[in-house]
């Protein structure tokens, strides 16, 4: 049949074509002069995002600092993107690579394919997936979680309200990372004496974070406080509040994560308490200082050996020190 | 189908021959073109490694898009190959992990195979439209599998497991070989078997098909299978890939199947259609991401281009189709005046 | 005594949805005493309001023959552009704008697909990632938040006699739809477009003018919905109301309207978002762990319209025995 000798002539063209690119040999591996520009890429979970919009910012520009070339690819949220993307970045011959992995899980094929190349491989939050990287910067999102879980019951006994009973908003229990947050954060405040009424999935989705709010002020009207995975759900959050005649700051609490700039917002206009704030951009800056001590062979000095994690601690961010981060927004 | 001439004895208008030439290989002459001018202007294109990574990259959703074709030949489609490829996939890794690479592939064939059953029995049997009962399935298969994993993820490495999916043999990627030993068969079963032309006749027109005796039920729940058993092939792969497997994997998997069948030629409404254009369009995809990156376009024009770059290649369809139907109705006309 | 039951079935296929709603609201008020609070009830409404006003205009679309996949990239990308307006000409003069720009994207969307052929299912996939990609790059990626204009906030917590903004604007353009579909010549030509498009053209109805018209009412009801979602939040990004289309296309279907077009259920959706607002508050309420949510709504779903197709089936074959 006509269309099935196509296929075969495709094929044939498909296998030239590849026989052919592997007899040229790869110009970029090869050294153009005898001082080469190191080459650093990073694969970025998805630019859609305000965290990993700082943590590319960070990255870049102590890259560029450093008199680094610099390629960025984004993974866009889903796995076979980070895959292959990292892929692009490797076969361009990066002589490192960052990578703040959609799916931890599936780093094997990203670490094998650096490693046969002798490429670091420095991985940026999110977590390892117990692959063999070189090194984790990994904010402490445990300790996070019971900061809030602390600052929360201090909040709670200055509105006065005596009921025991808190919200807790979780991000998808996939993102195993930030899972732990609220995990830690609802072990802390149970330690305090409090009800966990209400633990439920926002998936990320700030107008998830609005009506489940929402919903937990029915189910719980007495409801004291509030912790979000993250600060677009806080805010959706504080939002429901707000819609309900109350306050996030004064009547219900709420707690949120990252110090977003919407929440940095929300906190000086006094409709959210407080947030934990990450650092992505210094996160960045180290990724590519750790970067340049494992290209030069240096050994490196973990927090966790085992699991070669280095920790960046996290702060409270209130509307007292609001305004220092919002300055340099 | 095509005669030489027309019932009048007058030769048929040129665009006809074009326009069927196109309909078959537009999509692969739009490929070749692409790679061609990839090679000359993008750095890094034309290397190796590069174009492993282009046609590994594209196996996955190509062989779904195999079964996917067959499928909409026949008049329907199926949305719940994305969570189906999730579960087979985690059910390939888990049992590889406890049992061996034989074991992982065989449990992902069946997860495929099972869903399959499922929606064919829902939609032959118990008639609800392909659409919403693919689609409620698609949230029942995605929340069995929130179910029993936990939503935890699953990994299994073994060298001759994920071999599958990042294995090379003879300069090809393996999942490539695979996709397109996939396509063959799948173009063998509609050209050269009586499924294949019932699929046909099912797509063209189902009562027709129905008086000229094509059972089309049992056709119809047939077809879900033949979508389950080649998405299960491409959750294998995709979990030798990654070397693992977690709910809610490719998100969005189905309707990029989707996309590569329609890019490919295969009409939505059915009857027509092929598997050469499904391979062309699914390595023009990712062929698409690839040089974006290489180009280190802007992650936010990305989506912008992949968009434009699916609505251009739908419309040229469109374009020939009218251009077509003014000049047959130019012909009417001079028939009639002369 | 035949008669009697096949008026029963009938009314079984008018009225599943309802009678659907009505047992799982007792259900539900059984199982937590909060359902029944007046500030749940409102909730509820409220969400339902929300989805049901893309789904009216997705009832449309799907009578007509087609889909539109973009109302999610529709809604965010009005949201910005309303929020973008606000500080410099005023709250009605951006929410105006956003339904503009709805109604510009449904516009494109409807062109694409008379002019240029394509099919409604793949060019509004097109077109949803060039919109996301460019409210992406018109945001830069990031968040827009709106301080310092409260009035803005009317869309989600306003209220008119104690009813919830969103509820009022969603049984408004409800009735506006509704009286389009049957008192005008357009509301009958989408249907007969939906029935058999060339028997309408054959019967000289303008069937690509006719298709623009309702995409572009579908992009209305989609930036409505997204400029909703962005009071309630009181912030507009590229990333709010992603899944959107499938959860109208899910109301729309759970409503009764065919997918085969040709027929229009606008109450139908109304009491379909009604029925997974209400889905959703019981699970919320009775804190149903999440890994169990989604799969309750699918179970639903299959057996929603299970019912409803067996019920059309056996009614068929009835009808075909009377005759």
């Amino acid at each position: 049949m006509a269309r099935k000798n196509w296929l075969f002539v495709l094929m044939a063209a498909l296998i030239a074509a590849t026989l052919v690119a592997g007899c040229t040999a790869p110009p970029a591996q090869q050294a153009q002069q005898p001082a080469k520009k190191k080459k650093i890429g990073f694969s970025v979970f998805d630019m859609q995002y305000g965290f990993f919009q700082d943590m590319e910012k960070g990255t870049k520009e102590a890259a560029q600092a450093a008199g680094y070339d610099y390629v960025l690819v984004d993974e866009k949220s889903s796995e076979s993107t980070m895959v292959s993307a990292t892929q692009d970045l490797i076969n361009q011959g990066i002589d490192a690579l960052i990578i703040s992995p959609f799916s931890p899980p599936a780093m094997g094929p990203i670490v094998d394919a650096a490693k046969k190349k002798g490429i670091p491989v420095v991985v940026n939050d999110i977590g390892g997936g117990g692959t063999a990287y070189d090194v984790i910067v990994i904010s402490n999102n445990a300790e996070g979680g019971v900061m809030a879980a602390d600052h929360l019951d201090k909040l709670i006994k200055g509105t006065g309200n005596t009921s025991k009973k808190v919200a807790s908003i979780t991000c998808d229990p996939q993102h195993v990372y930030a899972w732990r947050r609220n995990v830690s954060f609802e072990k802390r405040i149970k330690e305090l004496g409090y009800e966990v009424v209400a633990s439920l999935n926002g998936k990320s989705q700030q107008e998830l974070g609005y009506s489940l709010m929402k919903d937990v002020l029915s189910a719980h009207p007495d409801v004291a406080g509030v912790f979000s995975c993250n600060d677009p759900m806080a805010v959706g959050a504080a939002q429901a509040i707000a819609d309900s005649g109350k306050s996030g700051v004064k009547d219900i609490p709420v707690v949120g994560f990252n110090a977003d700039e919407i929440a940095l917002k929300a906190i000086k206009e006094g409709s959210m308490a407080a947030t934990v704030q990450q650092v992505p951009y210094e996160m960045g800056k180290m990724t590519v200082d750790l970067a340049t001590k494992l290209m030069n062979g240096e050994k490196l000095k973990y927090d966790d050996d085992k699991e070669r994690e280095i920790w960046v601690p996290v702060k409270l961010i209130t509307p007292e020190n609001v305004d220092t981060l919002l300055k340099t927004q | 189908m095509t005669t030489a001439t027309d019932t009048a004895g007058q030769r048929r208008p040129r665009t006809r021959d074009w326009a069927l030439m196109w309909e078959k290989y537009g999509i692969s002459a739009v490929l070749v073109v692409s790679w061609i001018l990839a090679a000359l202007l993008v750095p890094n294109f034309a290397t190796l490694a590069n174009l492993q990574n282009v046609l590994r990259t594209a196996s996955f959703v190509g062989v779904a898009a195999v079964g996917m074709t067959i499928a909409i030949i026949s008049g329907t489609f199926d949305l719940s190959v994305g969570s189906t490829l999730a579960l087979a996939a985690i059910a390939a890794v888990w049992t590889g992990s406890q049992f061996g690479v034989i074991a992982s592939i065989l449990a992902g064939l069946i997860v495929g195979v099972a869903v399959g059953i499922i929606n064919g029995l829902l939609v032959a049997k118990v008639r609800i439209p392909a659409f919403i009962a693919t689609l409620g399935m698609m949230f029942v298969v995605s929340g069995f599998t929130l179910i029993v994993t936990g939503g935890n993820p699953f990994a299994y490495n073994a060298p001759s497991f994920i071999w599958m999916g990042n294995g090379d043999l003879l300069g090809l990627p393996v999942p490539f070989i695979i996709f397109l030993i996939c396509a063959l068969v799948g173009e063998g079963v509609l050209r050269r078997t009586v499924f294949g032309r019932q699929v046909f006749a099912i797509g063209s027109n189902a009562a027709a098909a129905k008086i000229a005796g094509v059972p089309v039920q049992r056709m119809t729940g047939l077809v879900f299978v033949v979508v389950g058993i080649f998405t299960g092939i491409a959750a294998i792969l995709v979990a030798a890939r990654l070397y693992s497997a977690r709910p809610g994997l490719e998100p969005g998997f189905e309707l990029r199947v989707i996309a590569a069948v329609v890019l490919g030629g295969t009409r939505l409404q059915g009857g027509r259609g092929g598997m050469l254009g499904t391979v062309a369009a699914a390595i023009l995809f990712a062929t698409l991401g690839n040089v974006l990156n290489l180009l280190h376009a802007d992650a936010f024009w990305q989506k912008v281009v992949e968009g434009l770059v699916l609505l251009v290649a739908l419309s040229i369809e469109g374009i020939r189709q009218r251009v077509e139907e003014r000049m047959s109705r130019q012909m009417h006309e001079v028939k009639e005046g002369g | 005594m035949a008669g009697a039951r096949e008026t029963a079935g009938r009314l079984w296929r008018s009225y599943s949805v309802a009678v659907v709603v009505l047992a799982l609201g007792i259900i539900l008020s059984l199982l937590t005493p909060s359902f029944l609070m007046a500030g749940n009830l409102m909730n509820v409404l409220t969400n339902a309001a929300v989805i049901a006003i893309v789904g009216l205009g997705m009832t449309l679309a799907i009578a007509s023959g087609n889909f539109d996949l973009s109302v999610g990239a529709t809604a965010a990308f009005s949201a910005c552009i309303a929020f973008t307006l606000v500080p410099v000409a005023g709250v009605p003069v951006a929410i105006i704008g956003g339904l503009i720009t709805g109604a510009i994207i449904g516009l494109i969307n409807g062109l694409i697909i008379t002019q240029l052929r394509v099919n409604a299912f793949i060019a509004t996939l097109g077109v949803q990632s060039v919109v996301r990609g460019l409210t992406l790059v018109y945001t830069n990626g990031r968040d827009m938040y709106l301080q310092g204009y409260p009035g803005y906030k009317v869309l989600s917590g306003g209220h008119i006699l104690g009813i919830p903004m969103p509820v009022i604007l969603a049984l408004g353009l409800a009735a506006i739809l509704g009286l389009m579909l049957n008192q005008t010549r357009f509301g009958r030509h989408i249907l007969a477009v939906g029935s058999n498009t060339k028997t309408a053209r054959l019967s000289g109805v303008a069937v690509d003018r006719v298709l623009i018209g309702v995409f572009a009412i579908v992009g209305v009801s989609a930036a409505m919905s997204g400029q909703i979602y962005s009071a309630q939040v009181v912030t507009a990004s590229a990333r709010i109301a992603v899944g959107l289309e499938l959860s109208a296309i899910a109301v729309v279907v759970v409503g009764g309207t065919p997918l085969s077009g040709g027929r229009a259920s606008l109450i139908g959706t109304l009491l379909g978002a009604l029925l997974i607002a209400m889905i959703n508050n019981g699970l919320n309420l009775l804190n149903v762990p999440v890994l169990y949510q989604q799969i309750t709504i699918g179970l639903l779903l299959l057996i929603t319209l299970a019912i409803g197709a067996e019920r059309k089936h056996q009614a068929l074959g009835r009808e075909r025995r009377a005759a």
